[in-house]
Formats: structure tokens, C-alpha cells, sequence
């Protein structure tokens, strides 16, 4: 019997390689179909005889022929996709999963939370509203890292900052002398964002326990939880609900996400081990 | 019947004497089925008494369900071989042979169902015999999630075994080519006493079931289940996942990969898994369900309540199956009451 | 804006009881300002002032015997900055420095004191609203020794 997750690997070229930081690259993969996809979805990566591992697209939805995936090397199947470079072949699956609720978001106000690896998904949101910009409102992007040098995208980040139409805070865990900006959680930048509550939708991606605590700020700013979107990560490997590993209570992350209303997931997540 | 079946190039699978229990397994002659045995089944206790009376289906299901023919525990989901500049590859190509049930139970035919829209499966045309329970063990508990011991649907045959006024398969046809199935195997149409002992039969063995689980409170009391009150389960728990592996709903699987020594292949191998290993729930930085409680939480939320979200119906078909193969006699319906006697506790 | 209307439209006052800010007017609110780089507090200094940052960031840190000043976190506009003035030694604990040009708005922690004892209600909610500030500072502060961002342990 074939169940649905057997849907064969395609293989690909990878097209474009960046060093993020030092644990963090960037794989540009051609899709000559140029199939798409939503800000939000992810795809099953395969390094051949190694593995596959779920990772989140972090390109510009506009280029539909040049999919970026950063990628973050912890284990063996993401050490070897760092592996790859320009002229490499890769094995993909996808896209998969529902995406950032950016058509809901148009015509109000969005704010943007991203912590750690956690921009990355969050990227295509920020490309997207940039190349519609005139669509939104107010728009804020807020961004955490654990250290100066650990910060993705930096010169992309820079260029949104010299924009008069977006406002971006940047702030890190801990820093040496050199940094001028912010020191400290994310989260405490969020009570100066300046949004109309009722109208704004908040997309939040990166750890855990950060979406939760961003997710209970974002209500004290009032915005109500049914607005708050998060990012879930759990153990993917057919992305297709059939495996069973990434559940979380009821819902299978591959397929009913990785993006929910925080409305819908927040009693799970406060839950110890669900 | 066994002999048409095999004529009609179909694998069979009957109920065999394998490992101390009567459980399915392929068979190639008539002479493979186990007869006159019954079992005698309680938590993590299972034994097969003899039965003077011959009888052909009074042991109460086996660990072995459908499931493992509809997906093997084991398959070769991709293979592929390196080539100049990258790889190729591809999903073997698929032909399952065409399958025969004979002495699937009521609740054998209700996980059939549910199985196979877990995995999204398209409808198969394997040939079902069903049979309904005259004996049901003490594990059973189909009556309470509403499987069984009569059955209405999902069977060609279905055979009620009487042993008064003799011994007799009293068999009704419900698929046309069960119909042809009947009458190639000749018989006689029951007399109206017999027909009376075979549903008199059927009408008793729902009532000496045992109470079961009721499946509304139990889906309502596991939606959101507490971290609280799984010590006590969690303590015996062994988390070897013997339940997962016997329960005929049970779906889940992982992929491994392989290659060959110089990496020239590799290949993609399915396996049945379960949700009590430790690293079922991986996320980076460990599993998110470490501890036995929270895995055993799990199953039965799962099992119980989530799965009414994700398919429209309770996973559990109270076939008692996890309940007599569980090495420590964990039972479900046990967990649930208490479960639904917490919530109940702090509303 | 005068110095009062500073205050009324802090964050710390944000919901409050008229009477409990016009309590606080009754402390003599005074706007300071500082340039970037110039220290605000010291470590070990008296604790004399309730500070309201207005605006520009503020490097909470400690300087260590033989190591330059590590800096813990920033604040910014609408955070409180201390509340050693509150309890006996009154020191200051921590150095703040501006990290950019600072605007504040700062009470007198003699006349606080005194408020808070001659009327347990404006003391009452004064600590209140400390508490907030204090406990979201502490959550901040475990998030960041959390480390969420780090490597798999």
C-alpha cells in the first residue's frame, strides 16, 4: 500500500549558498516550475543516504524560481544540508503546511516578533509586505538574537531599517562593548510598538517559551489572541499527517501548520510535555 | 471457502496456532486454521484452554490485526543510487497482493475503517469474512465503543459460530460477491431455531461484556488532559510499547535511512513506530515528551480524544488487545475512568 | 509639555487613579536629561531618586574588579529605573549608564517615603505598581539566563 506521505523526492539544484552566522547558512534551491509558495511553509529537505529535515522557506515569495532556505546545522541530516553548495544536487519535498495569515493581515496594522532562527520563516512575511507595502498600515518588525554575531540577515535588517515606512527594533541577549543597541529579551520590546490593537495581526516565530511570553505581552498591548499567530516546530518527517511524530494534542503541526492562532494552540502549549 | 479464496489468487489470513495464541496469520491450506481453542484473557495475561468442543473461532482476537498487511512493519519507501552531478531515485513500485480476512471480529472490522482513513488509504478490495463473538473475553469491551460483537457492514460473510442445537456456521452474505461466495460453498439456509441460537447467542455475549469505556466522557475528560494524576499509571508503565504495536488503529511510523558501504545507494525504510519511544517526540534541544507519564498521556489522549479532532471518531474499537498484551496489565478502561473521575473531581 | 504632563502620560502611571499621580506631583517630579555615554547611577551610591525613563536606552551593568563594564540589559522609554531607594542600605545596586541621550523624569526618594508612610494608600498603590515593573524585569531577566537561543544541551 502507498500512503499518502509517498509522494517520491525531487531532486534539485542548489543555486546560491550564504553564511548567515556561524552555525547558519542560507541554500538558494532552483524550482524551474516555480510552484510557489505562502510565507510560513517549509519543506522536506533530503540529503541523499542521510536524511530529510523540515526547514522553513526564508526567501521572497515574488521569486518563485529561487527558494531560500537558512539553515541552522544541530544535528546530522542539517549538518550535511550546510554541507551543499552552488551546482549541488538536493533532494525536496513540498512545499508544505498552512502559512502566515498575511491576506488577513492586509489593510491593517502588523507587527512582526521573530526570535533566533525564528526570523527565518518570518522573512518571506517582511518581503511580502515590503513589496505590497502600500496595502498595510503600520508595520513593525521586532527581532531578537542571542548575540550580536548571531543575528541573521544583519545587512538585510539594515536595509529595512533605512526605510521610513517600517519600524524595526533590534535587540540581543547579551553583547560586548560594541554593540549600542538594546541588551535584553525580545519581548521587552514590544510594550513601545505602536499599532492600533483591534486592527493588527501578529505573526510570532521562535522558541517555545519566547512565543508564549511575546504571545502574553502582545495581549497586554491588546491585541487579542485569535490575531496572535505562532510558528510551531515539532518532530516532521512525512509532513503529510500520517506519522504521527508531530503532533501536538490534537492538532499534526505538519498539516494543520506550523502556523496557528494562538487561540487555538495556547492551552497546549501551556501544558508541561504536551 | 479457504481453497476458493486461494484459487482466486488472493493471500489468505485466518486465525493459526502461532506462539501460544491464536492469532491471524497467511495460511496456505484450510488445515492451518486453529480449532477447538479458547482464550482466556485478562490484563497482561493471556492462555489457550483447549475446547472439547471444537469450536473454530471461540478464542477472542490474537495480537495480530489487519493492519499489518494494510502496512507492513517494515517497507522500502524510496531507493535511490548517486549519479554523475547528483542522484535519482524513486518509491518502489507497489503491487500488494489481494488479501482474504477469514474471522475478522467486530471490532477488527471497525479498525479496519479507522486505519485506513488515518492513513488516507483508498478503499481495498480484500475479501472479509467477519465473524460475531459468542464468547468475548474479559478484555473485550466493543459493546461500550460501539464496535461490536454484531455486525452490520464491512464484511462479504459473516459467520456466527453455535455450538446448540449443533455445531454450525450460521452464515449471511451482505456484498454480492459474498452472495456468489455462498453459493459456491453450497450449505443449507438455517432453520428459525437455529437462526434464534446464533442471535440469542450474539444478544448474550453483549450483555456479559464487561462496562467499558464511555467514550463521550472520555474524549471530553482527555481533550486538554492535566499534567496531574499520571504518576500512579507512569510508575507501572514501561513504556515498551507492546499497546501501540497490538492496537489495530495504532498508525504511526518513521523513516531510516540507509546506504550501502561506499554511499553509492540509499535507501528510505518505513517502520512501524510508536509514540512511547523517547525520541518519537524529538524537537531540538530533546524530546518534548520525556517523561513515561507524559508519554503514556499521550497514547491515551490520543486514543481517546484527539482522535475524534483528526478523524471523526474515537481511535479505540475495545478490542482489549493493549490491555491483554501490556507486560504489566495496564488497562485503558481503568485509565479513563480515572481520568474522567479527576476532571470530574475538580469541575 | 511640563513636567507634570510628562508624568501623567508615563507608562508607569498609565491607568492610574488621578489621585495616586496627582500624590506623585505633590513629590516635586523634575526632568533630568543625560548625554549619550554619561553614567545616570553608580553601584554603591545613594539610592535618592525614582527614575521614569522617557526617552533614549539605558545600560543596566557592573564593573568588575579588573574587567571592563559588562553591560546586563537595556531599558528605554516608559521602564522604571530603581528601586533600591525603596529599603534600608538606599544603595544602589547596579551602574546605569545613557547609552544614548536620556530623558527622565525623577522624584525624590526622601519625599516618596514620607508619602508612602504618612498615606498607606498612595503607598499602597506606588508599591503596586513597582511590583509590576519589578516582576516583569525579573521574567525578562530569567528569559535571558534561559538562553532560548543557544545550542541544544
Amino acid at each position: 500500500m502507498a500512503p499518502v506521505a509517498d509522494v517520491g523526492i525531487t531532486t534539485r539544484e542548489v543555486i546560491g549558498f550564504t553564511r548567515e552566522t556561524a552555525d547558519s547558512i542560507t541554500l538558494t534551491i532552483e524550482d524551474p516550475e516555480a510552484r510557489g509558495f505562502t510565507p510560513g511553509q517549509f519543506y522536506m529537505l533530503y540529503s541523499f543516504g542521510v536524511g530529510e529535515s523540515a526547514i522553513s522557506i526564508s526567501g521572497d515569495p515574488a521569486r518563485p524560481r529561487a527558494i531560500e532556505h537558512t539553515i541552522r546545522s544541530v544535528g546530522m541530516v542539517t549538518a550535511a544540508l550546510s554541507a551543499l553548495r552552488p551546482g549541488d544536487r538536493v533532494g525536496v519535498r513540498g512545499p508544505f503546511g498552512i502559512g502566515w495569515p498575511v491576506d488577513v493581515a492586509t489593510g491593517g496594522d502588523v507587527i512582526v516578533v521573530a526570535g533566533g532562527i525564528g526570523l527565518a520563516p518570518l522573512r518571506p512575511v517582511v518581503r511580502h509586505v515590503i513589496g505590497a507595502r502600500h496595502r498595510f498600515g503600520h508595520v513593525s518588525v521586532v527581532v531578537g538574537a542571542r548575540a550580536p554575531s548571531e543575528l541573521l540577515f544583519r545587512d538585510e535588517i539594515h536595509e529595512w531599517r533605512g526605510r521610513f515606512d517600517l519600524d524595526v527594533r533590534v535587540t540581543v541577549d547579551s553583547a560586548d562593548a560594541s554593540w549600542m543597541g538594546p541588551i535584553g529579551v525580545v519581548t521587552r520590546l514590544i510594550p513601545g510598538v505602536e499599532v492600533d490593537p483591534a486592527k493588527t495581526i501578529a505573526m510570532v516565530c521562535g522558541p517555545e517559551v519566547m512565543m508564549r511570553f511575546a504571545a502574553a505581552e502582545l495581549e497586554r498591548l491588546g491585541v487579542s489572541p485569535d490575531r496572535i499567530f505562532v510558528s510551531l516546530e515539532r518532530n516532521m518527517q512525512c509532513a503529510a499527517g500520517v506519522c504521527g511524530h508531530c503532533q501536538m494534542g490534537p492538532f499534526f503541526v505538519c498539516k494543520d501548520g506550523p502556523v496557528f492562532p494562538y487561540s487555538q494552540v495556547a492551552p497546549y502549549m501551556g501544558v508541561r510535555e504536551t | 471457502m479457504v481453497d476458493a479464496l486461494l484459487a482466486d489468487g488472493r493471500t489468505v489470513v485466518a486465525p493459526t496456532l502461532r506462539d501460544g495464541a491464536v492469532t491471524l496469520d497467511e495460511i496456505s491450506s484450510a488445515a492451518e486454521v486453529a480449532i477447538g481453542w479458547r482464550a482466556e484473557t485478562a490484563p497482561g495475561r493471556y492462555r489457550l484452554v483447549a475446547d472439547r468442543d471444537g469450536s473454530i473461532f471461540g478464542a477472542s482476537v490474537g495480537p495480530t490485526s489487519t493492519k499489518r498487511w494494510r502496512s507492513p512493519p517494515e517497507t522500502i519507501a524510496w531507493t535511490g543510487r548517486r549519479e554523475p552531478g547528483g542522484f535519482s531515485g524513486g518509491v518502489p513500485t507497489q503491487s500488494p497482493p489481494r488479501m482474504a480476512f477469514i474471522g475478522l471480529r467486530g471490532c477488527d472490522l471497525a479498525a479496519r475503517v479507522l486505519y485506513d482513513r488515518a492513513v488516507g488509504a483508498a478503499p481495498s478490495e480484500d475479501f472479509i469474512v467477519g465473524v460475531e463473538c459468542t464468547e468475548p473475553g474479559s478484555t473485550c469491551f466493543c459493546v461500550s465503543m460501539g464496535t461490536g460483537p454484531g455486525i452490520s457492514e464491512g464484511a462479504d460473510l459473516v459467520v456466527t459460530e453455535i455450538l446448540e442445537p449443533s455445531h454450525l456456521l450460521v452464515t449471511r452474505a451482505c456484498t454480492p460477491r459474498g452472495a456468489d461466495m455462498l453459493e459456491v460453498l453450497g450449505g443449507r439456509p438455517p432453520s428459525a431455531a437455529e437462526e434464534d441460537a446464533a442471535w440469542s447467542q450474539v444478544a448474550a455475549a453483549a450483555r456479559g461484556m464487561s462496562n467499558g469505556i464511555d467514550p463521550d466522557a472520555a474524549a471530553a475528560a482527555l481533550r486538554l488532559p492535566s499534567p496531574q494524576g499520571w504518576e500512579d499509571v507512569a510508575a507501572r508503565c514501561l513504556a515498551c510499547g507492546n499497546c501501540t504495536m497490538v492496537c489495530p488503529t495504532c498508525f504511526c511510523t518513521t523513516t531510516v535511512d540507509h546506504t550501502t558501504p561506499d554511499a553509492s545507494q540509499a535507501s528510505r525504510v518505513r517502520l512501524w513506530d510508536s509514540c512511547f519511544s523517547l525520541a518519537f517526540s524529538e524537537v531540538h534541544g530533546g524530546p518534548a515528551r520525556a517523561s513515561t507519564a507524559s508519554r503514556y498521556r499521550q497514547w491515551i489522549s490520543h486514543k481517546l480524544s484527539w482522535w475524534w479532532d483528526q478523524f471523526g471518531a474515537s481511535g479505540c474499537v475495545g478490542c482489549g488487545r493493549c490491555i491483554v498484551w501490556c507486560p504489566v496489565g495496564i488497562d485503558i478502561r481503568a485509565e479513563a475512568s480515572a481520568a474522567i473521575e479527576r476532571v470530574g473531581a475538580h469541575v | 509639555m511640563s513636567d507634570e504632563e510628562v508624568l501623567r502620560s508615563h507608562r508607569f502611571t498609565k491607568g492610574a487613579e488621578p489621585e495616586f499621580v496627582t500624590h506623585l506631583i505633590t513629590c516635586g517630579p523634575v526632568e533630568r536629561t543625560w548625554e549619550a555615554g554619561r553614567p545616570i547611577l553608580a553601584a554603591g551610591d545613594t539610592a535618592d531618586r525614582l527614575h521614569l525613563i522617557v526617552e533614549g536606552d539605558v545600560a543596566i551593568g557592573l564593573q568588575a574588579p579588573g574587567g571592563p563594564p559588562a553591560v546586563l540589559q537595556t531599558l528605554g522609554p516608559g521602564d522604571v529605573l530603581g528601586w533600591s531607594w525603596l529599603m534600608p542600605p538606599y544603595r544602589w545596586a547596579f551602574d546605569a549608564t545613557a547609552v544614548t541621550a536620556v530623558r527622565a523624569i525623577t522624584l525624590d526618594a526622601t519625599r516618596l517615603r514620607a508619602a508612602m508612610a504618612e498615606d498607606p494608600v498612595f503607598g499602597h498603590a506606588l508599591l503596586a505598581r513597582l511590583l509590576i515593573a519589578i516582576t516583569d524585569r525579573l521574567q525578562a531577566t530569567r528569559l535571558q539566563l534561559l538562553d532560548l537561543y543557544g545550542p541544544r544541551r
